[in-house]
């Protein structure tokens, strides 16, 4: 034994004795060559808006010459002067706003298939066009500005979904976020064993505790892998816990297709859950959304109520209008709501709601995405909206809106 | 930025550089990784909220954008297989690279520590790494890894057994050769 250990120290003294490797590059070289980078990465996005600054600077010229055509006599030559400059500092204001824009993370479809629109109109008829839709822009602006959104509507090949869950302060409610890696990486264990490097408690006043103790070897792609339970796991001690990991282990891994999860390692420790090894797994269905806030210092969560026990839509509808204060779990519609459901198709279904307090503001944006995602839960791909008002954010309400991608998202990196 | 980078360079990327270059052990690609991390690392840092170290936090996303890269290795090696059909010939061709001059002018046993890290797992490199290259503490390499400190150990014992095994053979076929 004292053998093996020599040899240990041996082998860990050689490792430790490999030189150092030197850069030979540098440093402001290095720092040229990353900020080319950046730039390379940034250049699409800037592309997209070039038309801004030439378009601003041809409408602001025209409205120049028509205000010298209107100053006639031609003595205020030197105001004339000054107001055009004002108007450059103006678009230079703008064209700023809007390469805020397109930082944006996380925005549903209607939005962006606007901004390929525009991209394209741009190339066909420039100077036609860019007047009004810039005007179109500066609405956007203002609403991107002020809503807070609840659900993403992102996907592309480099984006991979990382669906975790945690639960509420009470362990009441499971609640599943969406953390959407932009770096094409699809390794699920990277983030689950280290939920609290991407997932901040306090911003929401969340547990993650439940899972402490657990550790993920899992294939996502290929849906295959184990969770290893360490000797000192213990949150699925009473029948509760035991519940509650299960609904968490479902909003983790079902979405990628696992029907079950086996564990390993002391799994003893499991409690009820020990029974079931391989552990069956599922995500309840037709289910309403409220709304999960800690406190006032904290960020809202949509939270799925999982133990409503309802028979249909409507009633679901209805559910969504109750607040559950001692869980922190407030209403997402109305409770002055009168609503009434058709069912256009079994993908399409429209709702419609009548209440004094709707109106374009944050409050009626979330009831349009707890709506969004109940309406998911029942199956349904797409809802046309009957509240009173055309818009909301940056939902067109007068066509149908499909449901969204991710609840609770989370841009990483 | 650019001051964001001068910190972020002069309090790791030393070590950042070494960590890189031990996992792919080139140093073309150590370079072009190396500038992934900053990008990565700049372009986020206004979203570090400070919940793990710095340092930490940094070697985290150095270790992702290295087993991106070692991803990316793979499928282009499996595209290129495929097309030729050379699967199993091609999977029985060790990859060899010449060896790196500062590794090159060590003693033999050195060079052999040098080249069993290849018989290690991603795993098991990134702890040999961070571990006893970088002499971070078990709790930093948890961290980092994002693993509990007790798989650190246990992976940490088993790479030393690995490397260990890998030396004793080379050294045993040194021996038969000689004699």
């Amino acid at each position: 034994m004292s053998d093996k250990n020599n040899d240990f120290k041996d082998i860990e003294n050689k490792i430790k004795k490999l030189p150092k490797i030197e850069d030979n590059t540098p440093k402001e070289v290095l720092f040229q060559k990353i900020q080319n980078k950046m730039d390379q990465s940034e250049k699409p996005k800037r592309s997209s808006k070039r038309w801004i600054i030439p378009t601003m600077a041809t409408v602001a010229s025209l409205f120049i010459i028509l205000l010298i055509a209107q100053s006639i006599p031609w003595n205020h030559v030197a105001d004339q002067q000054e107001s055009s400059m004002d108007r450059n500092e103006a678009t230079t204001e703008e064209s700023t706003e809007d390469s805020e824009i397109s930082d944006s993370a996380i925005v549903p479809n209607e939005q962006k298939e606007q901004e390929t629109q525009i991209m394209e109109d741009e190339s066909k008829d420039e100077e036609n066009n860019d007047l009004s839709e810039s005007q179109s822009f500066e609405n956007e602006i203002t609403n991107e500005e002020e809503f807070v959104y609840h659900v993403g509507y992102e996907k592309n090949e480099n984006l991979f979904d990382v669906h975790t869950a945690v639960t509420t302060n009470e362990a009441q409610y499971a609640i599943p976020i969406t953390l959407i890696d932009t770096s094409g990486g699809t390794d699920v264990n990277y983030y689950y064993n280290a939920l609290e490097n991407f997932i901040d408690p306090e911003e929401y006043g969340i547990e993650l505790s439940l899972l402490e103790g657990l550790e993920f070897n899992i294939d996502a792609l290929s849906t295959t892998g184990f969770i290893d339970v360490s000797s000192n796991f213990s949150s699925a001690s009473s029948g509760t816990m035991g519940n509650m990991l299960e609904q968490i282990l479902g909003h983790m891994l079902v979405p990628y297709g696992f029907e079950s999860i086996p564990f390993e390692g002391s799994t003893n420790n499991l409690g009820q859950l020990a029974g079931q090894n391989p552990l069956p797994l599922s995500v309840e269905e037709e289910v309403p959304y409220k709304y999960y806030q800690a406190g006032e210092e904290y960020s809202s969560l949509l939270v799925p109520i999982t133990n409503a026990n309802i028979a249909n839509i409507e009633e679901t509808l209805e559910y969504m209008k109750e607040d559950e204060e001692p869980f922190n779990v407030f209403k997402s519609i109305p409770n002055d709501a009168s609503i009434t459901t058709n069912e256009i198709s079994n993908t399409t279904i429209e709702i419609a709601v009548e209440s004094e307090h709707i109106a374009e503001n944050q409050t009626t944006l979330k009831m349009v995405e707890a709506i969004l995602m109940t309406a998911k839960s029942f199956g349904y791909q797409e809802v046309i909206f009957d509240i009173g008002i055309n818009e909301v954010g940056t939902y067109d309400l007068t066509t149908e809106i499909k449901v969204p991608l991710q609840i609770n998202p989370k841009l990483l990196h | 930025m650019k001051t964001t980078f001068e910190e972020l360079y002069d309090k790791y990327h030393t070590d950042l550089y070494q960590f890189i270059f031990y996992m792919v052990k080139n140093k073309e690609n150590t370079e072009d990784i190396v500038q992934e991390v900053y990008v990565k690392v700049l372009e986020s840092y206004q979203t570090f909220k400070g919940d793990s170290s710095e340092k930490t936090w940094l070697f985290s996303i150095a270790r992702h954008v290295t087993i991106d890269f070692f991803r990316k290795q793979q499928r282009k090696k499996k595209r290129i297989l495929d097309f030729f059909n050379w699967s199993e010939k091609g999977e029985s061709i060790p990859a060899s690279q010449a060896l790196p001059e500062e590794i090159a002018i060590q003693n033999e046993e050195l060079k052999q520590v040098f080249l069993a890290l290849d018989d290690c797992t991603e795993d098991q490199r990134s702890v040999i790494i961070l571990r006893y290259i970088q002499s971070f503490s078990i709790k930093e390499t948890a961290s980092v890894l994002g693993w509990t400190e007790s798989k650190v150990k246990t992976t940490q014992h088993r790479a030393i057994s690995q490397l260990k095994e890998h030396i004793d053979t080379s050294t045993r076929k040194e021996n038969s050769v000689d004699e």
